[in-house]
Formats: structure tokens, sequence, C-alpha cells
């Protein structure tokens, strides 16, 4: 063999650092720059900004940040068990189902107290 | 090609009638406008008498379930029992009128009982993903728990430590769990010993990392250093359980270890050896300057962490009964010190502090002569749980060659520093008292009972320690 | 395409475990702190994965899965508790908390 099997993988990451170098170059060398005020407003999607772009994101985002990851880990331990739900059969099930208990009555006592509403 | 796994519902029935009743705290606590915590930290009590109820058919048969992985055997049972007696003082500890539980007792219970389940995994893990599950549960738990007192900023900064810490030290265990698993090609701990036997660059390092992460559980020196902060910043109930609890479920853990793995041959365990003169040194002079009888407890504790590994020197015969004797006489000295800090100040945190202790003897006589008891089985009095604890160490260290021999006499000079230590919280209790000393007329049944059950096992286990070590 | 050898996934996970640990010690932010062991889990969970595949043994990787698990709670709660001491002052440095002696 002439090359490593890791010389692929060196030219394929030289490749996409001049290609990105470039295409972030090359329009800063042709173009002219009329700067005015709209353009160098914050890009909002075409609706003009409401606040600040330098600011902190009330600690609530967090929350459902951390309520998403919490249930999509939840949800990820379902695979494994789908995928052999017929060859685990009634043991498969009852574990299932215990852990979906132990889950919901934690679910209930958060939603209880207060934990998922907007505050 | 699975194979049907088959549940021994008896070996795990402890554990099941615990997560049963921390559901139905939390159930209890959902339903009910306004439970009094005492309904549900009692339902906590209960639920752990009747975990240690499904234990006593248990005793004395070595059983195991989920193909092996959880066993229920003469090593474990001690242990399970010391974690339910902590969890049902804290619990009981917890129901005094100014204990500090978060304004959540729903909450702040069935962490305490899941804490609990922790430490009984861990007693009963006989591989590494069993060890990781119950440590992990036990930890985080604790973490939230740490916090509860979170009005109080030290309670604020005990969270935060501990939960760094914490992390930081689950990060070497996995990472030396990963190294082990890799010398082993299994994760159960009997193929260890094989891969131990071979010896290999592999299992060295792993076994390194491993042992880095559980001494920073333990709080054995130098990875001792969350230690006295969290301890003082922690709910009284909170550090009365971790004190105790953490260290028997880790000691569980530690102990099969050494005893599996390391069973033929405990040359390896040379670096335990050291943590434990280290920790011994360490912990008997940071308490020296002490003001705070929370942090105080807390040097004390990673000396008694040091003092308990002289049971695992040279993992010799023996070994695991004067570990599990010198554990339950820390258990009853600790537990009682916490219960009368909370029963003079009715679970309050000023009470943590030396100096409200000024005169106590003069006000409260007889409060001051249990304390008194519990401070001189720390120190290791003979007629106290702690002196015939002492002796059991030294008789199994001085058997263990070169370092069991070192080990002895870390002990023997620790104990002597100590004497100090201890001697001046007592030295307090018969100072003339200050004009504006803390009202401490606390009187709550409960604590009482705390306090009692601290005292009898210290003196039953000081004076006529047969009673357990005949069963041991 | 060559399997990868053993030895070079120890070598990254030793070296991301590093820079996870010095990560930490460097740091005063804890959240920066968090994300630092997070690192050095992961690190933990790329051995375990490639042992997994040299011994074709699916432990491993249902211990991977066990502690991406554990990981997740584990964030939630520090992250909770960051935000529990946060709400209490105004700026969260490590080197700040200290109304004990540590």
């Amino acid at each position: 063999m002439l090359f490593s099997p890791w010389a692929t993988v060196a030219i394929f990451f030289v490749v996409a650092v001049v290609v990105a170098l470039l295409i972030s170059a090359v329009p800063g060398i042709f173009t002219s720059k009329r700067p005015n005020r709209a353009k160098s407003e914050a890009y909002e999607c075409g609706v003009p900004p409401t606040s600040a772009m330098i600011g902190r994101f009330p600690v609530r985002f967090y929350l459902v940040a951390m309520l998403f990851v919490i249930f999509d880990v939840e949800a990820a331990s379902f695979y494994p068990w789908a995928v052999r739900l017929r060859d685990l059969g009634a043991f498969g099930l009852m574990e299932m189902v215990t852990f979906i208990v132990v889950l919901g009555v934690g679910y209930a006592y958060v939603w209880k107290k207060g934990g998922f509403s907007w505050r | 090609m699975i194979q049907s796994v088959a549940i021994d519902w008896n070996v795990i029935a402890p554990v099941v009638v615990l997560v049963a009743t921390g559901l139905l705290v939390l159930v209890v606590d959902l339903l009910s406008r306004s439970a009094p915590r005492q309904l549900l930290y009692g339902i906590g009590i209960v639920g752990s008498l009747a975990a240690f109820a499904a234990m006593l058919p248990l005793r004395g048969q070595e059983l195991t379930t989920f193909g092996g992985a959880f066993a229920s055997d003469s090593f474990s049972w001690p242990f399970d029992v010391l974690l339910l007696l902590t969890l049902t003082i804290s619990l009981a500890l917890s129901c005094l009128g100014k204990a500090e539980d978060g304004a959540n007792p729903g909450a702040y219970a069935a962490l305490l009982i899941f804490c609990t389940i922790g430490g009984l995994i861990l007693a009963g893990a006989t591989t590494l993903i069993g060890i990781f599950l119950g440590l992990e549960e036990l930890s985080l738990a604790l973490y939230v728990l740490a916090g509860t007192g979170y009005p109080r900023r030290s309670s604020q900064e005990a969270a935060l430590k501990y939960v760094l810490l914490g992390s930081l030290a689950s990060g070497f265990l996995i990472f030396g769990m990963a190294l082990l698993y890799g010398s082993a090609g299994s994760i159960s701990l009997a193929a260890m010993s094989h891969a131990a036997y071979a010896g290999g660059p592999l299992f060295i390092g792993g076994f390194a990392l491993f042992l880095v992460g559980v001494a920073f559980k333990l709080a054995l020196a130098p990875f001792h250093l969350w230690t006295p902060d969290v301890y003082e910043g922690s709910p009284l109930a909170v550090t009365a359980f971790m004190a105790v609890a953490v260290k028997a479920a880790m000691f569980a853990v530690l102990a099969r270890f050494a005893y599996v793995v390391f069973g033929h041959d405990a040359s390896a365990l040379v670096p335990l050896w050291i943590l434990a003169i280290l920790s011994m040194i360490v912990g008997n002079v940071g308490a020296i300057r002490q003001t705070n009888l929370k942090r105080l407890l807390a040097f004390s504790g990673i000396a008694q962490a040091g003092y308990l590994v002289l049971a695992l020197a040279g993992v010799g015969r023996g070994g695991v009964a004067t570990l599990v004797f010198y554990l339950a006489a820390y258990a009853f000295m600790n537990l009682g010190a916490f219960a009368v800090i909370a029963l003079i100040g009715n679970g309050d945190e000023l009470h943590a502090d030396l100096s409200a202790y000024r005169g106590l003897a003069f006000r409260r006589p007889m409060v001051a002569a249990l304390m008194m008891l519990f401070f001189l089985s720390l120190a290791g009095i003979p007629a106290t749980a702690g002196f015939i604890g002492k002796v059991l160490l030294l008789g199994q260290a001085m058997g263990a060659g070169p370092w069991g021999v070192a080990m002895a006499v870390a002990l023997i000079v620790g104990t002597l520093v100590s004497f100090y230590v201890y001697f001046q919280v007592i030295w307090q209790m018969f100072a003339p008292a200050d004009a504006e000393a803390v009202a401490s007329d606390g009187n709550a049944a409960v604590s009482w009972v705390a306090v009692a059950a601290g005292a009898v096992g210290v003196l039953l286990l000081g004076i006529v320690p047969q009673l357990l070590l005949a069963h041991l | 395409m060559p399997q990868v050898p053993l030895a070079d996934y120890l070598i990254l996970a030793t070296v991301l475990f590093v820079i996870g640990l010095v990560g930490f010690l460097v740091r005063r932010n804890p959240i920066t702190m968090l994300m630092a062991i997070e690192l050095m889990w992961n690190a933990g969970n790329l051995v375990f994965a490639a042992f997994a595949r040299n011994f074709g043994d699916m432990t491993g990787q249902v211990f991977v899965f066990i502690v991406i698990t554990v990981a997740a709670a584990e964030a939630a709660i520090s992250l909770a508790i960051v935000v529990m001491v946060f709400r209490h002052r105004e700026d969260v440095d490590v080197d700040d908390i200290s109304v004990m002696r540590g």
C-alpha cells in the first residue's frame, strides 16, 4: 500500500480547510463595501430586532432544555427494549412497567410542584 | 440469544420495599394538601423498618440474582443493616422543629430513601455496573440533599462543591472502570481477579483511577478537601447520614473489591495503605483548630476512614468482621453525637458551633454526659465501642506485614493527637457558661430516641462486644 | 477500510481525559468546570466502547448507555444547583464562594 489508510482522511481535512478559507476570503477581496444602517443591523429573518443582541437568556430556557435532555435520555432507553421486545416477553414488559411507574410518579410530583410552569 | 433473566425477589426485597416507600412518600405528599412533614418522615421510618424485616430471612444466606450481578450474602448483610439504621435515625432527626428540609418534605424524605437504595445496591453489587449505578444513585441524591438548607449560603456552597468534586471523582471512577473492563474482558469482579493476577499496565492504571474515585467518595486524604465544607454546610440530619451511610456503602465496595479481586495477593493495595496513613494524619491534625462541631466531625471522619482501612490490611482473615465492628461503632458514636447536636437545638444549625456547648454540663448534665460518652468513644477510651474497635483494628494490622505495622503506628499516634481534639469538646462543656449562651432547651422525644440508640450501641459494643462479634 | 487500532482509541481517550482534568483545574466558572467533567466521563465511555468492539462484547456498550443516562441526570442536578446558587448572588465563580474557610 502506497499511502497509509489515514492519508485519505488527511487529504480530506486539508481540502476542507482550504476550501473554507477560500470561500471566506474571496468575496472579501472582490466585493465593494457600502454599509448602511439596515445592512449592519443584526439579521433576525427580516423582522426588526426587538432587543439588544448581547444579553442573557432567562434561566427558564435552561429549565426547558434540561427537561428535554432528561426525557430524551429516558426515551432512549426504550429503544433497546423495543428491539428485543418479543424475546424479552413478559419479563421485559414487567421491567418496562416498573420503569414507567417510577418515572410517572416523579413526573407527577414535578408537575404538581410547578416544575413545568413557565415562570 | 437472550438468556432468560430470572429474578429472585427475596434477594432484592429490601430494595423493592424501599423503592415502594420512596414512591409512597412522594404520592402522599402529592395527594394531601398539607401533610405534616412528620407524617412523611414517619412513612419513611416505617418503610425502613419494613426493609429491615425483609432482610431478616436473608441473614446467613449466600444468594445472587440478576445473573449473579447482585448479591445478598454474609458480606453485604451487615452493611445493609447499618444503612437502614442510618436512614431511620436521619429521618427521625429530620422530624425536629427547626430541622431544615428545603420546605419540600416529600422530596427530602424520598431523596434520603433513594440514597439508601443506592447504598444497598453498592453493598450488593458484584459487577462494575452495579457499583457505578449504586454510587451514582447515592451521590446524585446527596448532592441535592446537601443544598436543602439553601437559604443559608453555606448550604448552597456545600451543594456546589459537592456536586463539582463528586462528579470529578465519578469521572476518575468511570475511566478506571473502563480500563479494568479492558484488562479483564468482563465487568464482573470475579473475572477481574484473573486480571489482577496477570497484572499489566491496563489493570494497574484502571485500579489506580478506580481507587482515586473511591478515595474521593470516602474522603481519604489527600482527596478529602471537600469534606469539611460539605459537612458544615449540609443540614444536620443530612450530614449525619452522609457521615455514616456513605462510608458504610463505600467500604462495602472497597472490601468486596479487595477480597474478591486481591484475595490471593494484597501487595497491589499499597497505595490504599498510604492513603490510610495520610488520612489518619490529616484528619486528626486538621480537627485540632475546628470550632464547628460538624467540621470537627468531618475531620474526625477522615481520620476514622483511615482507621477503617486498617481492617482490610493484608486482606486477612477476620478483616470484614473487624471492618463491620468498627463501622458499627463509628455509626453509633457519630449518629449519637449528631443526635445530641440536634436534641439540644431542636434540629437547628446554631448548635453546631462549639461555643454553644460552654457550660452545658451545668445546664443539661444528662445531655452533656451522653455527649461526653460519644466523644470518649470517638477518642477510643476503654469501655466504649471505639476502644474495642481500635483494639480489633490493631490486631488486624499487626498481622499484615510492614505496611500493617506502619498503619498501626499511625493509628496510635493519631489517637494520641485526637485525645486533644475530643477532650477540647468535653472541656468546653465544663467551662463556665457565657452570659449570652444560646438557649439549649430542645427536648423532643424523637431525638431522645436517637440519642438513646447511639448510647446503647456504644455501651453495648464497648462492654459486651461478643454480642456483635459472635455473629460476624 | 482497515480497523482503527485499539491503542489509538486509548490514546485519544487519555488525551480527552487529561483535557477535561486540566479544564476542571484551571477554569473557575462552574458551568465550564461541569463541561470539563463531562469530557472526562465521555473519555471513559470511549474506552468502554473501544474495548467492547475489540472484544465483540456488548457489555461495554451497555455500560456506555448507562453512563450517558446517569450523565444526563447528573447534568440536570448540577446545573440546577448552579442556578440555585446563581439566583442568590450576582455572579458564580468558585473563588467567590467561600463563606466557609476551605
